[in-house]
């Protein structure tokens, strides 16, 4: 024997394997003698047949129901023709704060939670809280409709404590209706106590606002007066001369100075 | 014809085609009717119906 | 009844003397030996770089400044990099060897091209080694399942172009008329792969189609690569050695023929409930939902199949690490389809879904199912091909042991842990922050698990190194008589 042997051909290592499978040959005869059922041709079992008749059953069913009529542009399993979605401050008799509350809870789950966490609270050093935030709960809606239509960059100063982070512009992922509905929602939650605040009210804004790609910076929205502008007017707020002042009050020297520069030329 | 259409009509008329084809193929050359032969085909005279192979653990002092 | 002589009276009448008979059997092996051998040594190789990457990515997620300050040591690169030399350099090449080899024995035939399939597996790993590297520098396209740069993927569709055309050619060519339902689905895997890989790319990278369409091309290759490319592959050889090891034919052949034709009718619809809950036209959705749900017919007919097969085998366990590895995976595909088709479901999707629980799932069939049987043909294929015995016999029980301890132990504690999370993030009371922190004791459950693994790979790969050196040292005696049962006496009395 030589290392040659491995070598698929060589009569010896193919005698070697003859005489190897010889002697177990001989006891496989003896173990056949045993009667072994008909392996390979178990017929197919009565029960898999009716699982899978019911199988097909339910897939048919299921097609059927949840297939949102096999329309392109049909994204919910559970409803053919959506309804229309609701309405804040209609003609309906309810109270328009419960209403809306109750339509904005998927939204700021979706929208809004992911940052602001469930429970309103913010997470510390990253996302401000908007339980009890004086720019949630300022007497009007202005700035407020303003961040969630635009977003909001750089450092802003919530309840003593200042973040630095960047939140989205939702102007196209909600309309009018859903962002009056999810702002009235945080303005009503987590302890918070507001007015309701109408789709007419976000409207004026985001026309008035209409040209805007940025996001707010925290000084250019204390600019903004909190209240005002009225329903269903398309001209950004009229202020008087009073909120003027008190919001140039607000201002920090240094953004005062430069305004004023702006304004003389 | 753009890359895409013809990936897409590849996917929806070829594929189907070869699988229905296959399927011909199969019943055509005794696939389906001859089971009991198709179940034996892995064994073969060296390594035979009814033997076990590849025996080689915990053999006792019998491994060689 | 039965018997060998059944069998001779069924057997083509090519080869008529027994010694001519075994002089192919050997020649159908030796044929193999080394196209098949660089795969899955090269394949092995890409293992064991993949286990590392898996550590380093397993333990970022729970000590994140580990190995953070290089770049390309990042999570986001490592992570798919781990993807990448798993599934196309391990999983791809050790599932293309294996194919070769069954393929050859199948139809009774030696293989035409060796020289040439060597060389597409060269190219193979060339393709992918340049697509890994590209990935770790950061050139991934940060596609899921598709991220190899595109300059490494022609390489690797050229060379996988040579493997399937000589594989195709090799069943041209056999001297077996009949297929065997292994053949079937190693053919057809063979078919499908490129199929997909082209029409994703092509969808996704050269001609990208645009919105949540990329989402559902990507998906619906992700889920695909699993089910019509592993899976068939995986099928295929258990198909093949639970029958061959314990010496007995397959339970019912009715069963697995329908096996076969329902997945090839269902799976390819599966990947779109990856979706749920996304911007997807319900009915698209609903569609992957009945369709992973009819992954019953094939699940639950291949299990049956598989199981009864071994019942009053179950001793064999003890004897044959091929049978061990093999019944194991059969046993995993069974667990991992069934949790498959509840992961579909809309209502446990919604708390499953972007958990840790989907990456358990994932492991148990790629792991669980395919890597073990791959590990089972593997002992039952190289001793053939190379004519020599396993060196150690206790570096295949540790192999064993630390593959199906270190598996359990990830796939159990990882899909609890998942469906905690799940829960947590769709309880909006709860802070994010709290439902990450909650991970963590998983997480370094994981690592755990991935050590045991990795431990059972090294076994592996000495033992085979071990083997080669062999084959390829001085020469050992050939120890054919392990092939067959030389205990038969103690086997038969049972």
């Amino acid at each position: 024997m030589s290392a040659d042997s491995n070598r698929p051909l060589d009569p010896a290592a193919a005698l070697d394997r003859g005489e190897a499978t010889d002697v177990v040959q001989m006891h496989a005869a003896v173990q056949r003698e045993r009667p072994e059922p008909m392996e390979g041709s178990e017929p197919l079992n009565l029960w898999l047949v009716v699982f899978i008749a019911v199988l097909l059953f339910w897939a048919g069913s299921y097609l059927t129901q949840y297939s949102g009529g096999f329309r392109a542009d049909e994204f919910s399993e559970n409803q053919i023709n959506p309804a229309p979605p609701p309405v804040v401050g209609g003609s309906g008799g309810d109270d328009p704060v419960t209403k809306a509350v109750k339509a904005g809870t998927p939204l700021y789950v979706t929208y809004c939670a992911p940052c602001h966490q469930g429970d309103g609270n913010g997470v510390a050093g990253q996302f401000p809280p908007l339980a009890g935030s004086e720019w949630v709960l300022a007497e009007g809606p202005n700035r407020i409709i303003r961040i969630v239509l635009h977003g909001l960059g750089g450092p802003i100063t919530v309840k003593g404590s200042t973040y630095n982070n960047q939140m989205n512009a939702f102007r196209d992922s909600m309309d009018d209706v859903q962002i009056a509905n999810v702002v009235t929602y945080i303005r009503n939650s987590f302890g918070n106590k507001g007015s309701a605040v109408s789709a007419a009210e976000v409207a004026a804004i985001r026309t008035a606002t209409a040209a805007r790609v940025d996001p707010w910076s925290a000084a250019e929205l204390e600019g903004v007066a909190v209240s005002g502008g009225g329903e269903g007017a398309a001209a950004p707020a009229a202020l008087t001369v009073d909120q003027i002042k008190e919001a140039l009050k607000a201002l920090p020297a240094e953004d005062l100075k430069t305004l004023l520069q702006d304004v003389a030329k | 014809m753009n890359v895409i259409a013809l990936i897409l009509l590849g996917s929806v008329v070829v594929v189907p085609a070869v699988a229905l084809w296959s399927l011909h193929w199969a019943s055509r050359t005794g696939e389906f009717r001859l089971l009991n032969r198709a179940a034996l085909l892995p064994f073969d005279d060296e390594e035979p119906v009814g033997q076990a192979t590849d025996q080689i653990l915990n053999r006792g002092g019998d491994r060689r | 009844m039965s018997s060998t002589n059944t069998l001779k009276a069924l057997m083509p009448g090519d080869v008529q003397s027994d010694p001519a008979r075994r002089a192919m059997l050997a020649e159908i092996d030796a044929s193999c030996r080394v196209p098949v051998l660089f795969f899955v040594v090269s394949g092995l190789m890409w293992l064991l770089l993949g286990t590392l990457l898996a550590l380093v990515a397993s333990i970022k997620l729970h000590n994140p400044e580990f190995l953070a300050a290089w770049e390309w040591l990042t999570f986001g690169r490592v992570r798919p990099a781990h993807l990448n030399t798993v599934i196309y350099g391990f999983a791809s090449q050790t599932g293309i060897g294996v194919t070769l080899w069954l393929m050859c024995r199948l139809c009774r035939v030696p293989f035409p091209a060796p020289g040439l399939t060597t060389v597409a597996a060269l190219f193979w790993n060339l393709g992918l080694t340049i697509g890994v590297v590209g990935i770790l520098v950061g050139d991934s396209t940060a596609i899921e399942w598709l991220e190899l740069p595109r300059y490494s993927t022609p390489i690797l569709f050229f060379s996988y172009a040579l493997v399937a055309v000589w594989s195709v050619i090799t069943f041209r060519l056999r001297r077996e008329r009949h297929l065997y339902v292994s053949q079937w689905y190693l053919l057809a895997a063979l078919l499908w792969f490129p199929w997909l890989y082209a029409t994703a790319q092509i969808m996704l990278l050269i001609e990208p189609v645009r919105g949540v369409v990329q989402a559902s091309v990507n998906w619906w290759f992700a889920h695909n690569v699993l089910g019509l490319w592993f899976t068939p592959i995986g099928l295929g050889a258990i198909y093949y050695f639970i029958p061959k090891v314990v010496g007995r034919p397959i339970h019912s052949y009715y069963l697995s023929v329908l096996g076969f034709w329902s997945l090839a009718l269902f799976y390819n619809w599966n990947g779109l409930h990856h979706l749920i809950g996304g911007p997807m036209p319900a009915w698209m959705i609903t569609v992957s939902v009945v369709a992973s749900v009819m992954m019953l017919i094939p699940v639950i007919t291949v299990a049956i199949n598989h199981h009864f097969t071994m019942v009053g085998h179950f001793g064999k366990l003890r004897h044959s690490p091929t049978l061990r590895f093999i019944v194991f995976g059969a046993m995993a595909y069974t667990l991992t389809s069934l949790q498959g088709v509840a992961n579909s479901l809309r209502s446990y999707s919604e708390i499953v879904h972007f958990t840790h629980h989907t990456v358990a799932h994932a492991h148990l069939g790629v792991y669980g199912f395919f890597t073990m049987v791959m590990f089972g043909s593997l002992y039952y294929i190289v001793p053939r091909i190379t004519q020599r015995e396993w060196p150690s016999l206790a570096l295949i029980s540790v192999h064993f042991w630390g593959c199906a301890l270190g598996l359990i132990l990830y796939v159990v504690p990882l899909s609890y842990g998942g469906i905690l999370q799940g829960l947590g993030m769709n309880d909006a009371s709860i802070p994010f922050l709290k439902v990450v922190e909650g991970t963590l004791p998983w997480l370094r459950i994981r690592t755990g698990a991935g050590l045991l693994l990795a431990l059972g790979h090294v076994a592996f790969v000495v033992n085979l190194g071990w083997l080669l050196c062999r084959v390829f040292g001085p020469y050992r005696k050939p120890v054919v008589e392990l092939f067959t049962e030389t205990g038969t006496a103690a086997v038969t009395a049972k």
